[in-house]
């Protein structure tokens, strides 16, 4: 067992996966990834470097991608803004990287350094267009470790990009975890993945990206064309939802993502309430969810920011069962077990 | 909350787990010394969480190190056991974060207690610290007396984490004044340790 911080377990995940190149800029609460990055990379043979903001950052990891290497770039809420044109970017160019956002309060530079889950909207839609984006939920340290290694293999395997979102409750907290062994992904002594089926710089000759709308090195115009090409992106990404239930029977479920789990670890040992934990907002865990709701009374969604993925979460249960309620409960402050409590104890009473 | 109803009341007396808030100001070293009290709990195989104020507070205004040990899924503070407090506005802000019973230790040059219902120990671990060197290594003197009094890790775990943790990034005299100055906070509150033994049985119950 050892004390690992959750920004620190991102990234000793990230290196044994197989990332070999970051680029990035500092922002508290993310900080801590790049410090690690920035002393480890070189001791595998990786390649770190400092970026002038957030846009050259995101296309720095992209372009690295695009040359064979697994990849990475870090950040919080105002570089995450920054980053959205690339990462439509590398979601129409079908290059796989993986962007973690360390949550922080919001709008603009907001409070450095308080928690929030005001991104979550952002990350899942933050670009123009219609496209996709595997959004992954870190809430502790252990998931910080296995979610971001997760992270890395989706990447490959879809060509699209994964965003990891934690926050600064989950980044800056210290945990006594055992780390298990991670899967690398397959990379030469160079640092390169083989990626038999992208063309890549420096291996392929005349290799051309765009963020035309392409297929098979065509661009492309013809609208019939273009909604398939949007689909197939779609449908990339499409069984990769992930969630964990716990006590799933129970009358009144608690839907979290993030950092809200770990309060509603405490909660479930004095109430009877069962836990829905989501892993991935998008994909969206649709099928789970609706059966869930189709045994509880209520569900009740503790985000910590206006009150965002429970409209997701209402949007599942009405469709599909019309007797389960949703309840949000959404504060900018903590969420700590006393305010789901109350929440569920309200509930009871109506 | 404004209100504590009875199953928020369940729920902190349902959680073992022992919860110490190491406050001050910037630049006392209680996060470090919270670093330390982290390590040294899990060195001993026990479950940790470590948590620490972030913003503007490590530059010189509020500073605090939380440190949570035993039943440890919520992260962060559901009520104190102990309170290690080297300034006066750091003690006033924990307060109502106080357990009822809850061990409150204080430097008695910083800090003008209040009543309470808790038991408060007042140290001058300032002025310790200044006759042993200086008033920068207070920070160790304070985490050997909690150490001490609570006796949640043992002595020579502390010991071996400090000398670690210190060496490379310190001269040698700074690492030596530190130990010294922890061993001499510990004597002291080794001296008066007659309320060790209810929170000995808590921690001993826990882990």
């Amino acid at each position: 067992m050892r004390l690992v911080q959750g920004n620190e377990a991102v990234a000793e995940a990230a290196i044994k996966a197989g990332c070999r190149f970051y680029a990035g800029y500092p922002i508290t609460p993310s900080s801590e990834i790049m410090h690690f990055m920035a002393r480890k990379l070189p001791e595998v043979g990786g390649i770190f470097v400092q970026m002038e903001d957030e846009i050259a950052s995101l296309a720095a990891a992209i372009g690295a991608s695009m040359a064979g290497m697994v990849s990475m770039t870090a950040t919080s809420g105002p570089g995450f803004s920054l980053m959205q044109e690339n990462i439509g970017y590398t979601a129409m160019t079908e290059v796989p990287v993986v962007i973690v956002n360390v949550m922080r309060a919001g709008p603009s530079t907001g409070i450095p350094t308080a928690p929030s889950q005001g991104d979550v909207f952002q990350a899942m839609y933050g670009s123009h267009g219609d496209y996709p984006v595997i959004v992954i939920c870190l809430a502790d340290v252990l998931d910080s470790y296995l979610l971001t290694a997760r992270a890395f293999h989706l990447a490959e395997k879809c060509r699209t990009p994964v965003v990891v979102l934690s926050d600064e409750i989950v980044g800056h907290m210290r945990e006594s975890v055992t780390l298990p062994e991670i899967e690398s992904i397959a990379i030469d002594e160079n640092g390169k993945a083989e990626r038999p089926e992208m063309p890549v710089i420096g291996r392929d000759p005349d290799v051309y990206y765009t963020g035309l709308a392409s297929e098979d090195g065509r661009v492309i115009s013809d609208l019939d064309e273009y909604d398939r090409l949007i689909k197939r992106l779609y449908r990339k990404i499409g069984g990769v939802a992930s969630c964990k239930i716990e006590n799933g029977d129970a009358d009144t479920i608690l839907f979290t993502y993030g950092s809200t789990y770990r309060a509603a670890k405490a909660v479930i040992k004095v109430a009877d309430v069962g836990i829905f934990k989501a892993e991935t907002l998008n994909p969206f865990p649709e099928r789970e969810l609706r059966k869930v709701a189709k045994k509880a009374s209520r569900i009740i969604v503790p985000e910590m920011n206006v009150g965002k993925v429970v409209k997701e979460v209402e949007r599942v249960v009405y469709g599909s069962c019309k007797s389960c309620e949703v309840i949000s409960v959404a504060t900018h402050r903590r969420i700590d077990p006393f305010t789901i409590l109350e929440a569920v104890e309200m509930a009871g009473r109506v | 909350m404004s209100v504590q109803t009875c199953q928020s009341h369940l729920l902190v007396a349902k959680s073992d787990r022992f919860e110490i808030r190491l406050a001050g100001r910037g630049g006392q070293g209680l996060i470090k010394m919270g670093l330390i009290l982290a390590e040294s709990a899990v060195r001993e195989g026990k479950k940790v969480i470590q948590l620490q104020s972030y913003g503007s507070e490590p530059r010189g205004g509020l500073s605090k190190s939380d440190v949570i040990i035993g039943d440890v899924d919520y992260p962060g503070i559901l009520k104190l056991d102990v309170l290690l407090s080297l300034d006066q506005q750091a003690y006033d802000e924990s307060l109502s974060l106080l357990k009822l019973g809850s061990l409150i230790i204080f430097d008695s040059d910083m800090v003008k207690p209040k009543l309470l219902a808790g038991v408060q120990h007042s140290i001058q671990f300032t002025r310790i610290a200044e006759e042993l060197r200086d008033r920068t290594c207070a920070n160790s003197v304070a985490l050997g007396y909690l150490v001490a009094v609570t006796g949640i890790v043992e002595k020579e775990t502390v010991e071996e984490v400090m000398a670690e943790s210190m060496a490379g990034k310190f001269p040698r005299e700074v690492v030596e004044i530190n130990l010294r100055a922890f061993n001499r906070g510990y004597a002291e509150g080794y001296a008066r340790n007659h309320d060790r033994s209810t929170l000995l049985q808590k921690v001993h119950y826990m882990c």
